[in-house]
């Protein structure tokens, strides 16, 4: 447990520049945004949410490898470094989404923003930063995921993980014109569902839940791939 | 008698590892008893550094397991806390600092003494406000050689710690290990080519080739078993012919050769006229991995 904690520490501590330059990056948005006369009249903007997601799946396709071997030189267990990045990636998301209901917060009071989560749904406080927490493990999982995908491969595999996104899209435009937009309806329906979007309008826990069940899958696969993962030093 | 200061046994038993169609250690058994400098001696490829990695969980093995104190060390933090493992390739953040790695390692190993570190920093000339990737080959090895000193284990394991490092380091380096050893016994192994600047540093030898363990025994009585005969050609023949002679060289008229045998041997041999010494370990470790 020792280990896990201190493992954590370090992740957390390997990315704390990034977060602080990430923020002051938005920091800077929202003041050039608050100094424009009029900045977008016409409707409104958002800083958080989608680029805190975006941002923290880089961090997660970062979050590997160094840190793998790092603790491999400290003679760490394969299981203690998954458990520990399991729980630096939940702080992280959990840290992000605060700074953002924040950042939200602040801007909130301007005409011209409105945060990604109210854009989306009805509800606020604490349903937005479970939503924004679980959105943000996900996508911080997903982006594990993809990094020890590629850790792990052979080039052949690689090659085949790379171009995966375009057969998916192809096949799943061929389905869609094959049972005359069937295929895309049902697709649309489901995301909806897991989304949380239903005739009684949008609900944020169920799009949690399904975030929830997405990142637990990716830790399943994620542990699989690092039960026996080799040292391939830089 | 060993003291109680850091006794640590390592035990492996069936050990085989094999990649693809390359049998990189064959079916080994070994125990380490605690308190003890071993030398692991192998040509290139003999199986020394995917023995370690075993040793520390880096590699899975095909057959076999490895204890330390009776607790397997695979996924083992318990077992493997109680290692710190010198690798040949550099496995630390290239853009951390090296006293940030001090600081992290000192958060993973609680028994890291963070002034011994310093110390040592100040002794060999490493600046710990550089990076690691700035680091040339030998201060990249004297860095990880003071992390490996520093970092309050009882087993040590050094492969290639002197890779890269000049004379004046490797001397200083040694004489630390020593040092260190005194103070604090604990395992201590060192993989390396440069044999016979550490043979004065080693108690037992285990020599692997091709991933077999061919020898294990104390440096000691590895050199008492054998003696180094040299003279006329014709008579160090003569003497050689029915004993077991691992390797020779030859001069024009003067030969000397490396000899297995008992003290009834050498008095025989000086009988002979020959001049009788002891061996080198290099001689001997070449002479046995040759053979």
């Amino acid at each position: 447990m020792h280990r896990i904690h201190s493992v954590a520490k370090y992740q957390i501590a390997d990315n704390r520049n990034g977060v602080l330059v990430y923020y002051a990056v938005l920091i800077g948005l929202a003041l050039i945004m608050v100094a424009t006369p009029n900045w977008n009249s016409t409707g409104t903007t958002s800083l958080s949410g989608v680029s805190s997601m975006i941002f923290i799946f880089v961090l997660g396709l970062n979050c590997f490898r160094s840190s793998f071997l790092f603790c491999q030189a400290n003679n760490i267990s394969r299981r203690s470094f998954y458990f520990a990045t399991i729980l630096s990636l939940l702080v992280l998301a959990v840290i992000l989404s605060l700074c953002d209901l924040v950042l939200d917060a602040v801007l909130g009071r301007y005409p011209f923003y409105e945060g990604f989560f109210e854009q989306i749904y009805p509800a606020s406080g604490f349903a937005k930063i479970l939503w924004t927490t679980a959105l943000f493990t996900f996508s911080a999982s997903l982006g594990w995921m993809i990094t020890m995908i590629y850790y792990r491969a052979n080039p052949w595999v690689k090659v085949l993980v790379s171009i995966s996104p375009i057969v998916v899209i192809t096949l799943a435009g061929y389905l869609h014109q094959r049972t005359d937009g069937v295929f895309g309806y049902a697709l649309f329906v489901l995301l909806g569902k897991a989304l949380g979007f239903s005739a009684q309008g949008p609900n944020p826990y169920p799009a949690m839940a399904t975030f929830v069940l997405a990142s637990m899958a990716i830790w399943a696969v994620n542990y699989l791939l690092m039960r026996k993962t080799p040292v391939r030093p830089y | 008698m060993k003291g109680a200061y850091l006794m640590s046994r390592i035990e492996i038993k069936g050990l085989t590892k094999i990649y693809g169609d390359t049998v990189a250690l064959d079916n080994v058994d070994l125990s380490l008893e605690g308190e003890t400098i071993y030398g692991l001696l192998g040509r290139n490829g003999a199986g020394k550094t995917t023995l370690l990695n075993l040793l520390t969980g880096k590699t899975h093995p095909t057959t076999g397991r490895v204890t330390i104190d009776g607790e397997p060390v695979w996924e083992n933090d318990s077992a493997l806390g109680n290692v710190f493992y010198m690798t040949e390739p550099n496995l630390y953040p290239q853009s951390l600092r090296v006293r940030d790695v001090l600081k992290w390692t000192a958060e993973f190993y609680p028994d890291f003494d963070v002034n011994y570190a310093d110390e040592l920093a100040q002794r060999f000339g490493l600046n710990t406000k550089k990076k690691v990737k700035e680091l040339s080959t030998g201060y990249a090895s004297i860095f990880k050689a003071i992390l490996a000193l520093a970092s309050g284990a009882k087993i040590l394991l050094f492969d290639e710690p002197i890779l890269g490092m000049d004379a004046n380091h490797r001397e200083l380096l040694y004489k630390e290990i020593l040092a260190h050893y005194s103070e604090k016994p604990k395992t201590i192994v060192l993989s390396t080519h440069l044999i016979d600047e550490i043979a004065d540093l080693l108690e037992e030898v285990i020599i692997i080739k091709k991933g077999q363990v061919i020898l294990k025994q104390t440096v000691e009585d590895l050199l008492a078993s054998a003696h180094t005969v040299s003279g006329e050609a014709s008579k160090v023949d003569s003497y050689i012919q029915g004993r077991k002679c691992i390797a020779w060289e030859q001069l024009h008229n003067f030969k000397s050769a490396v000899i297995f045998g008992s003290d009834q041997d050498r008095t025989l041999a000086k009988s002979l006229d020959l001049e009788v010494h002891q061996p080198e370990l290099q001689k001997l470790f070449i002479g046995l991995t040759n053979s």
